[in-house]
């Protein structure tokens, strides 16, 4: 784990830089070994998109089975007073979602990197490579979002 | 601007839909009006359809549709004017507050300027000061601009979301609210739960019967034109907007859709949010009742 501004992070996973998920091999996320190239991933918000999100009061997903498109929308989730879409990074086919989550959607506020959302398989190499991975480009971009969310107000100095 | 005017229940809340899913990044705001032609219940997106009372619901030939945005039941019907502003996502105001702020200003401004003493409660209640008018059948407020005096009730209900790349705030101006049909439809434990509901609601949700629908939309047109900078401009949907409008209609009749997403269980006792700030519990609802063990 590294700490960037005051976030903890984990350096071995990947991170989508738009919506602020995060990319993660399954076994990685037991023993924060290294991503796997294709396969199967979870995805989980990052801190800063489980902040930015408010208190997640509800949460729902797209059909296991879904075949999903870069950028398709994955999950509804529902902050007070507003619903909208988690849209994955990478495409692949929706193989399960968390039950924690559904049932305990706060949960996801309180540990982002802890509670996967979804897992997906037949996930393509090349869109990976595209993720926000290392930990030099992860500091860069993270101090970038950080900063970004703070002018928009939507995270307190 | 685009006014569709007397439309089916599912078409009532498909213009808005619709119109949202098919923003473009680069389009200009759609402000939306409508009226239902006919009553129904609507139900948010993460809602169990437990919380409404289906049986009570068919024996009022009430249809159920669910929306696409949060928040619990609620009954509309042709005494409601619908608006709705759909925008492009990256041009909406970053943040909740400031979404609400913002996109609502203009509603809450646009009443002001038809004498209501509208005033933005909470993150999105639009609410007045009211006092009874005799006649309105209970439920009928009228705003005495300046008095300071009366009680506050919820005037309009309002929600937001994204669909597809556009964002939506929605919300209505009741003209009239018949508070024993919201009450009826509910799924509640017991007759006293559903009696501590109906007063509370006639308490804090309140109709604007001295306004007219035309005024209204011609405020809110002006209202609106003003804050985003730009020229209101009278249309019909473009083509796309038609399709997606089409799709939605289709979608919203769905029983599938309608059944809505797996969701956690409900839990803990039964409440009923009335109004920002305002609950009817189970638990109250029956401590309130001087020797009431449970009324069912």
């Amino acid at each position: 784990m590294i700490t960037v501004a005051g976030y903890e992070l984990d350096e071995a996973r990947r991170y989508g830089a738009e919506g602020n998920l995060w990319v993660a091999d399954v076994d990685a996320c037991a023993d924060a070994g290294a991503i796997a190239v294709a396969g199967v991933v979870r995805l989980g918000l990052d801190p800063l998109g489980a902040q930015s999100s408010g208190d997640i009061v509800a949460i729902s997903f797209a059909a296991v089975g879904s075949l999903l498109a870069p950028r398709a929308t994955f999950a509804t989730v529902e902050e007070a007073k507003f619903v909208g879409p988690l849209r994955t990074p990478a495409g692949g086919r929706l193989r399960a979602f968390n039950e924690q989550a559904l049932q305990a959607p706060g949960a996801i506020n309180a540990d982002p990197l802890g509670v996967w959302l979804v897992e997906l398989v037949d996930v393509r190499a090349t869109e990976l490579d595209t993720l926000v991975c290392g930990e030099a480009a992860l500091r860069a971009w993270f101090e970038r979002s950080l900063a970004r969310l703070r002018n928009e107000g939507m995270i307190a100095e | 601007m685009i006014d569709a005017g007397s439309v089916s229940a599912a078409c009532s809340q498909a213009l808005w839909h619709g119109i949202t899913a098919a923003m473009a990044p680069g389009d200009p705001p759609v402000l939306s009006f409508c009226r239902p032609s006919a009553p129904y219940v609507c139900i948010g997106y993460h809602r169990h359809l437990q919380e409404l009372d289906l049986e009570r619901c068919a024996e009022l030939g009430l249809p159920v549709v669910r929306r696409q945005i949060g928040g619990g039941p609620v009954y509309l019907d042709a005494d409601q004017l619908f608006f709705a502003l759909s925008l492009p996502a990256a041009d909406a105001p970053v943040g909740v507050t400031r979404l609400y702020e913002q996109l609502l200003g203009p509603a809450v401004g646009a009443l002001q300027a038809l004498g209501v003493d509208a005033a933005l409660a909470g993150v999105n209640d639009i609410v007045a000061a009211a006092r009874e008018v005799p006649g309105t059948g209970g439920g009928g407020i009228r705003k005495v601009s300046g008095t300071g005096g009366g009680q506050i009730r919820k005037v309009s209900g309002t929600g937001g979301g994204q669909i597809g790349e556009g964002v939506v705030v929605v919300g209505n101006v009741m003209f009239a609210f018949p508070h024993e049909r919201m009450a009826a439809v509910l799924s509640l434990p017991d007759e006293c739960m559903r009696d501590e509901c109906l007063e509370l609601m006639r308490a804090h949700v309140g109709a604007l019967p001295a306004l007219r629908e035309e005024p209204v939309k011609a405020r809110l047109t002006d209202a609106y034109a003003a804050a985003l900078g730009r020229a209101a401009l009278s249309c019909g949907p473009v083509p796309r907007e038609g399709a997606a409008i089409a799709f939605w209609e289709r979608r919203l009749q769905d029983r599938a859709w309608t059944e809505g997403p797996a969701l956690a269980p409900l839990q803990g006792p039964r409440q009923v949010k009335i109004r920002e700030g305002v609950w009817c519990r189970e638990r109250d609802a029956v401590a309130r009742t001087p020797g009431l063990v449970s009324c069912s």
